[in-house]
């Protein structure tokens, strides 16, 4: 969309100057990468839970669900490589297991909405035996989830199952993490995923999107899910730039980076 | 007049019912996003800002006066945000990432004239970065068709004939600058 004439008329009696095609020549130097950014297509519609902090993601109110209370489970790790520091990690969580919080807020009440149930699980198929399921919510309620059962693996290793590792894990930036989100058939399908993901400078921020089955966005973040009812979120970053980049600029893995990438947190939305 | 009353019933239907947020959104998040690109020069992050401004404002929607605009009101929140955003990060990706297609032509279509306007335009983003942040903000405001210098001056918290000669000032610079590096 270049400038229009009207523009060129208000840069022109702003600087005091007729407009010639030298003045368009500014204007449009100026402007007119501002005016052809496209709008990302994260930014379609509005969706509150993609860009929050924890808390707010908690203390927001939001449309209407489509159905269904939400439940979480809990599925311990492998002992396979866990490191010193994923142990530690999943001391952290084993704690946190017991405060999963569900809740619903109202859109306008702000009223609570019962917590879930969670339990830890011995295997780690995701068609597993359903668990008990929280209070019905009320309708005109989403649920937000803070989810502990993820999984990461790495990008080579194709996701096959369900297994556990703690949520709060080190990953070496190899440009592509991947998060499972576990759940069982009468769990409804969440509509967002969220990972709070925290940078080597300290800097945290809620990696999200949508349901894009087969179609990773843009913004080097979002969510896939497949027929076997995994979630995936794919989060790149490039250590050199220290930028989150999108998909359409591929990174070069970074093999003997030695920072690292931590997924604090996983928040789904149902 | 007409225009103003469609938007204080946009509003205030958002403020009985957050599902009508999605109508202020709409209509603002072009604008929000643009500003913050201009200031952020990184997709990812102004696409960040935008989100973070829209939920804050669709937080604190029941607490919005008119006692001035809704843009100035959404354009302050979001100038928060980017400041934030601003502090203590490294410099990101530049304008150059906009797409090729999206770019603009040159009047004539001619290719070689497409470089030429190509060039100078990589060259006025880089004449632009050098100008202090306040000036870019400044400029990031008034390159809003739709923001009046009034507006810009209460979201920066300034006298509009201050906002009006600072305007003026910067703009007058960056086009001497940018002839020079043209003839």
């Amino acid at each position: 969309m270049p400038p229009t004439h009207n523009r060129y008329q208000r840069y022109a009696e702003r600087l005091g100057e007729p407009v010639t095609d030298d003045l368009k020549d500014f204007v449009d130097g100026l402007d007119a990468p501002y005016l052809a950014a496209p709008l990302p297509e994260t930014l379609r519609h509005f969706t509150p839970s993609a860009h929050s902090t924890d808390e707010e993601l908690l203390a927001m109110s939001l449309p209407p669900p489509e159905s269904t209370p939400v439940v979480t489970r809990h599925i311990p790790p492998h002992d396979g490589d866990r490191s010193p520091r994923s142990r530690v990690s999943f001391g952290l969580v084993a704690a946190i297991v017991f405060v999963v919080v569900v809740v619903s807020i109202f859109a306008t009440k702000q009223v609570f909405a019962p917590q879930t149930a969670q339990r830890p699980q011995t295997t780690s198929s995701p068609t597993a035996s359903p668990i008990p399921t929280a209070t019905p919510q009320p309708p005109a309620t989403k649920v937000y989830v803070r989810c502990l059962t993820i999984s990461l693996q790495e990008p080579t290793s194709p996701a096959t199952n369900c297994d556990a590792v703690p949520p709060t894990k080190s990953v070496p930036i190899n440009s592509l993490v991947n998060l499972l989100y576990c759940y069982t058939a009468d769990i409804p399908l969440p509509s967002a995923i969220a990972a709070k993901v925290t940078y080597p400078d300290g800097k945290s921020s809620i990696a999200s999107g949508g349901l894009l089955v087969g179609q990773p966005p843009c913004d080097g973040s979002g969510t896939h899910v497949d027929q076997t009812g995994q979630y995936t979120v794919q989060i790149y970053w490039n250590p050199a730039t220290n930028l989150k980049q999108p998909i359409r600029q591929p990174i070069d893995p970074v093999k003997d980076h030695t920072w690292q990438l931590q997924i604090t947190e996983l928040f789904t939305v149902i | 007049m007409a225009e103003a009353t469609e938007e204080a019933q946009i509003i205030a239907a958002a403020q009985r019912d957050p599902q009508a947020f999605d109508a202020l959104y709409a209509r603002y998040v072009r604008r929000i996003y643009r500003y913050a690109l201009a200031q952020l020069h990184d997709a990812d992050e102004a696409a960040d800002a935008t989100q973070q401004t829209f939920l804050r404002a669709w937080q604190s929607l029941k607490r919005y006066r008119a006692d001035y605009t809704f843009a100035a009101w959404l354009f302050g929140i979001a100038r928060h945000v980017i400041s934030g955003l601003r502090s203590g990060r490294p410099a990101t990706v530049s304008w150059e990432n906009v797409p090729e297609d999206a770019q603009p032509l040159a009047r004539t279509g001619n290719p070689e004239a497409v470089a030429l306007l190509r060039e100078s335009h990589t060259h006025m983003q880089q004449l632009l970065r050098r100008l202090s942040s306040e000036k870019q903000e400044l400029l990031a405001l008034y390159r809003d068709d739709d923001l009046t210098v009034a507006e810009i001056a209460v979201i920066l918290g300034k006298n509009p004939e201050t906002v009006r000669k600072q305007i003026a000032r910067t703009l007058k610079t960056l086009r001497e600058h940018y002839h020079a590096a043209n003839t």
